[in-house]
């Protein structure tokens, strides 16, 4: 691996609410041929606006800022290095095409790229699960060994200071589930079947544990 | 609020529902705000979460590739600004949706046109055998007859087979080429071409049945040089035509006596130029 990634913003404030915003950054607003080039103190959020004009070299800034967290996160569900970069790079596309359609008063720009990168992510996972499983016997065995890895990594890992205490406030039931969800990939139905519970009870613990987590970690909508 | 529904809300936003379900969530929250507006701050908090991994920097090359392809992605066309109601109620419309398959606009169109050409491949084949399966029943007499009919149907059978390879010749072909041509009367000619494989296949779609004693026919016009490119068997059938195609050379329709005119009668009710 590359040494050092671009560190992330060390003392990242919660996205999307940084202070008083720059006038150019809602990309509904403005006369799109005389705004701004991006300054180098620009954000994810400006970065994406400017992206949406077409700007190539505010979408390579993007990269560079935000790409190592996302790295982190496929690698994290998908685990297959090879498949992980493939999917990487399919994101990055998918976000150049939809930075027409971000929009800042919804929501932070960070919080949008985790939403791509993790669906394609779990979209990968299940479809490429779901061929595994077709082809070979032992796919639950090794499915089995998954959660395990999941398990034990979800706590060596989860380790972000503000984050780590807001999972503190979870149940262990609760965080196991979330988990297992975020990080594993797995649908609540499997999620469910590998923590041997209802249905119901995996999604109300998933649900009760993110409106901890939420109002934890001060995110308002 | 649909409880069954709402309490979906933390797996939605650590995308763990079905394909199915996700669906039936993604309407569920483009009528109820509040939910949608409770997945919304789920989302957020999930990116918290991934924000809290390691980074983990991606091999540089991947940087270049992923330059290269946006080089020739086009973006998408942003939304119309939302009417001027709570900012909630439309959310999964712009839900990024990664599930879609991010696929250039050329490789769509050739995949649409290969769908639509398999269809109508599938759909000749079926007539064919159709008709062979009706000479069948209705040749229930003496031998010789029926091996008549046995030899009508391996001709058309051939024919098939020939339609086939035609098809997948053009298919295959780099520089395969769709046009529709409407026509007059009602209805169309969509025509598939390959200069380089010098084949043509011709789908009528919605032609006018024509009396006993008409048939269309099909020319190929350039300027006062008119010849003609075959007929059409009915009203529904594709026709094949093997030869050269010129470059901008006009296909043109026309109804003709059965059999066929050396040289048009009437003015193409239908015409399209292959550039």
């Amino acid at each position: 691996m590359t040494p050092d990634p671009t560190p992330l913003e060390p003392e990242r404030p919660p996205p999307g609410r940084a202070g008083p915003r720059p006038p150019h950054e809602d990309p509904s607003r403005g006369e799109p041929g005389l705004r701004a080039m991006p300054s180098p103190s620009d954000g994810p959020a400006e970065l994406l606006a400017h992206t949406a004009l077409g700007d190539e070299d505010a979408f390579s800034r993007l990269y560079d800022e935000t790409a190592p967290q996302l790295f982190a996160l496929i690698r994290r569900v998908v685990r297959d290095v090879s498949m992980s970069e493939e999917v990487l790079q399919e994101v990055y596309v998918e976000v150049w095409r939809q930075a027409t359609r971000f929009d800042a008063r919804r929501g932070s720009a960070r919080g949008w790229l985790c939403t791509i990168a993790h669906r394609r992510a779990v979209d990968t996972v299940r479809s490429s699960e779901a061929a595994r499983r077709r082809d070979s016997e032992d796919g639950l065995l090794t499915l089995e060994q998954q959660v395990v890895d999941v398990q034990e990594e979800g706590i060596m890992r989860v380790e972000s200071g503000r984050v780590h205490s807001a999972m503190k406030a979870l149940t262990t039931a609760q965080s196991e589930a979330i988990r297992l969800a975020y990080f594993g990939g797995y649908t609540h139905r499997e999620v469910a079947a590998l923590l041997d519970i209802p249905v119901g009870t995996a999604k109300t613990r998933i649900r009760d544990g993110m409106i901890v987590l939420r109002d934890r970690l001060g995110v308002t909508s | 609020m649909n409880d069954q529904e709402h309490t979906k809300t933390g797996a939605w936003a650590l995308n763990a529902l079905d394909a199915d379900e996700r669906e039936q969530m993604r309407r569920y929250l483009a009528e109820d705000p509040e939910a949608a507006s409770e997945a919304r701050a789920f989302e957020e908090t999930a990116g918290e979460l991934a924000g809290s991994l390691p980074p983990l920097a991606p091999p540089p090359q991947l940087k270049a590739a992923v330059m290269a392809r946006v080089a020739t992605t086009r973006q998408l066309s942003p939304l119309p600004e939302e009417e001027p109601e709570p900012a909630d109620s439309s959310e999964p419309a712009e839900h990024p949706d990664p599930t879609e398959p991010v696929i250039s606009l050329d490789r769509y169109r050739a995949s649409v046109r290969r769908s639509r050409w398999t269809t109508v491949a599938a759909a000749a084949l079926l007539l064919t055998t159709l008709a062979g399966v009706g000479l069948w029943n209705s040749e229930r007499a003496a031998q010789q007859e029926m091996e008549a009919t046995l030899a009508a149907m391996e001709s058309q059978q051939a024919a098939a087979q020939q339609e086939r390879e035609m098809l997948s010749g053009i298919l295959a072909a780099d520089d395969s080429a769709h046009l529709a041509v409407p026509v007059a009367d009602g209805g169309s000619l969509e025509l598939m071409y390959s200069r380089e494989q010098q084949a043509m296949i011709v789908q009528p779609a919605g032609l006018e049945a024509l009396p006993a004693g008409r048939a269309y026919q099909l020319w190929m016009i350039e300027g006062d040089d008119i010849t003609s490119a075959g007929m059409l068997e009915d009203s529904e059938s594709p026709m094949m035509h093997s030869g050269a195609i010129p470059q901008d050379v006009t296909i043109g329709l026309t109804i003709e006596p059965a059999g066929g005119s050396e040289q048009p009668t009437m003015e193409p009710i239908g015409a399209g130029v292959l550039s």
